[in-house]
């Protein structure tokens, strides 16, 4: 995970900036579903195409934003937290660019397995409140032990309790605001 | 490493969309090409639905409207069945001609109006039960969409009377190891009032080991059965069936449209499939398969990829379709061909050995009742949140307590705070201590400000309580 390692010049941001990019429309692949029961209730009337876009772009543009307070929130907390790794001088181990990167790469990696998943109500008898609920919560579960075990890599061998315990809050801010 | 984690991502991508693309579009659309050989014989399904909806065309369910024609198109289909040799099941509330009368609140004229189910059985030795079933309302004289309606209900649901009507004729001297009985319910436009009516009379819902509903059954480019979103036994049992004999039944595509609104289970996942009466009958936890006309494409649901929407328009018309369809003989060839296909899977179902045992067995819901319920996943996706936010507080103190902690320095936006003198190192340094210059901001200048007003006064003592000074949540 060193491309994930991410120092404050240009030529490391590209990396950033390409997942920046990717984010947005991933949600968007991710919250398909959530889009065409939009679509379908309130957008059908603006017309097939244009009703559409709308319902995927604003569902998804929804998501993203949520996705980029929830990022830069928990990262907020995470470096002013006793508990996160720091080097000999105290300063936070994980830069805003790097634990940024991390976020979205595992998210963009959940989301597209969940858009996938939506596939799901196909199959099974599942209400729609599993798919836009309690799927994406659990999606979001996943993605939150995703980004601990690669902060985990970032730090010593005997620093997981910090990690851990510095990531308590923050999971909770990711757990409840990421879509 | 960087052009390799870029196609990387490239691959997930590819892969992904082509997963996306493809999911529907190997699917079996069935033998479009089907023989006559390939049919029961004995039925005329395109002459029954020209004779139905020319004498029929207005069976709006309100009195306002059609006072007596909802009543006489009850009557001939009653009419229909008792010349084949079917029976009224007086304990459903029938009357002589096998009517079942109701009324039922319509939420369109707020008034109450009188409706006409018409029941008809065929008894056997045993106390299990088939229920046939299609609706013969119809929207005439409506003002619907663009406009007022003034059509005869060819494809909504003409098409399901006449294959009522020809299952009836075929299977009226043969011997069935089970109860059968066919229903035409009325009002099913304004709410599947009929269904509901007819359910209600029922005192042995659980003998009924199968619904099978026609409704907008021909005249679609496809014909598709559907039991329920699962994957059911009986539904398998179908298709299996439909493929051993070469019928014009295709299998539903996995894109299919979702929808918002509740279906009448109001439970299930919803889309076009589920909105008709079987549903009413899936909502009791009966087995269900519904056979309906359309064509499921990528993000597009109508009847036909290349002619104009029929329903709920003007062109839901006998005349417009037989015209649509590139005239009579075409018609004739397209209908009779889709609606003996629904007949022929039917009638060859009931004909196998272990019909009832499979019936008996296949559960409508797949036993994944309690995903289908919302209230339930509700509760549960709250539950899970509650759960893992109060395991996340309590790791956070049971492991906060054994990792060490590094309080002397807190980081702040202006640099580090030392906690024991209460100073501010490393102020103004060109060098990026942390990554933290941008912290805050997502809180707003308010909090910005806030910070930087506690950090002043530590920086000039005003305060001696410094651990309050640099963070919303005290540890953190």
């Amino acid at each position: 995970m060193n491309f994930l390692r991410i120092e404050n010049n240009e030529k490391d941001k590209s990396i950033l900036t390409i997942l920046k990019v990717l984010l947005p429309i991933t949600y968007v692949f991710k919250l398909w579903f959530e889009a065409e029961l939009i679509y379908n209730s309130v957008g059908a009337s603006l017309g097939v195409l244009f009703g559409r876009i709308l319902s995927y772009a604003v569902n998804g543009g929804l998501g993203f934003l949520f996705a980029f307070v929830a990022v830069s929130w928990s990262y907020s907390i995470f470096m002013k937290s006793k508990f996160s790794p720091v080097d000999e001088n105290c300063n936070c181990k994980i830069n805003k660019q790097t634990y940024t990167a991390i976020c979205y790469f595992v998210i963009c990696i959940t989301n597209l397995i969940g858009g996938v998943l939506n596939f799901v109500p196909y199959a099974f008898p599942i209400s729609t409140v599993f798919s836009m609920l309690l799927m994406p919560r659990l999606i979001t579960l996943f993605a939150i032990c995703g980004i601990i075990a690669i902060l985990n890599t970032m730090c010593k061998k005997d620093e997981l309790k910090e990690l851990i315990t510095s990531m308590a809050i923050p999971s909770i801010i990711l757990l409840l605001l990421l879509r | 490493m960087k052009k390799r984690f870029i196609l990387y991502l490239v691959a997930i991508f590819s892969v992904v969309f082509m997963i996306f693309a493809l999911s529907g579009c190997t699917y079996n659309k069935g033998n479009q090409d089907v023989s006559v050989a390939n049919f029961v014989q004995g039925t005329t399904p395109y002459e029954t639905l020209k004779t139905f909806v020319n004498e029929f065309p207005n069976r709006t369910s309100i009195q306002q409207i059609a006072p007596n024609n909802t009543k006489d198109a009850a009557l001939w289909i009653a009419s229909k069945l008792k010349e084949f040799g079917y029976e009224t099941p007086y304990n459903l509330g029938t009357d002589n001609e096998g009517l079942d009368i109701f009324t039922y609140e319509n939420t369109i004229t707020n008034k109450t109006e009188m409706a006409y189910n018409v029941v008809f059985k065929k008894e056997s030795s045993s106390n299990k039960k088939v229920v046939i079933g299609t609706h013969f309302d119809n929207v005439y004289d409506l003002t619907l969409n663009n406009g007022r309606l003034m059509t005869d209900g060819t494809y909504d649901n003409g098409v399901g009377v006449a294959t009522l009507i020809e299952t009836a004729r075929v299977l009226k001297d043969k011997t069935l190891p089970f109860d059968l009985e066919f229903v035409a319910f009325d009002a099913q436009e304004f709410g599947w009032y009929g269904s509901k009516r007819y359910l209600s009379n029922q005192l042995d819902k659980e003998n009924i080991i199968l619904m099978i509903n026609f409704d907008k059954n021909a005249i679609g480019d496809y014909v598709y059965m559907y039991s329920s979103e699962a994957k059911t036994k009986h539904n398998k049992y179908f298709y299996d069936i439909a493929k051993e004999n070469n019928l014009c039944i295709a299998d539903l595509p996995s894109y299919r449209f979702p929808m918002l609104e509740a279906a009448p289970s109001n439970s299930y996942y919803s889309n076009d499939s589920n909105w008709t009466d079987s549903d009413i009958f899936l909502a009791e936890g009966i087995n269900i398969i519904n056979f309906i006309s359309l064509n499921y494409q990528v993000f597009k649901e109508s009847e036909s990829s290349n002619r104009k929407n029929i329903l709920y328009t003007e062109n839901d018309n006998f005349s417009y379709v037989v015209d649509m369809l590139g005239g009579e003989n075409d018609a004739k060839a397209l209908i009779d061909k889709q609606i003996n296909s629904a007949i022929s899977s039917v009638v060859y179902a009931f004909e196998k050995e272990d019909f009832v045992d499979v019936m008996s067995v296949s559960k409508a819901n797949n036993g994944m009742d309690i995903f289908a319920n919302s209230t339930i996943m509700m509760i549960i996706t709250f539950a899970f949140i509650g759960v893992v936010i109060i395991a996340l507080v309590i790791l956070y103190y049971a492991l906060g307590t054994k990792a060490k902690a590094h309080d002397v320095y807190v980081n702040t936006i202006y640099g580090r705070l030392n906690k024991t003198t209460g100073k501010i190192e490393n102020v103004n340094t060109a060098e990026p201590k942390t990554s933290g210059e941008n912290v805050g901001s997502v809180f707003g200048s308010e909090f910005d400000n806030q910070n930087k007003t506690n950090v002043d006064a530590e920086q000039n003592k005003t305060t001696t309580n410094s651990d309050k000074t640099n963070d919303i949540f005290g540890d953190f």
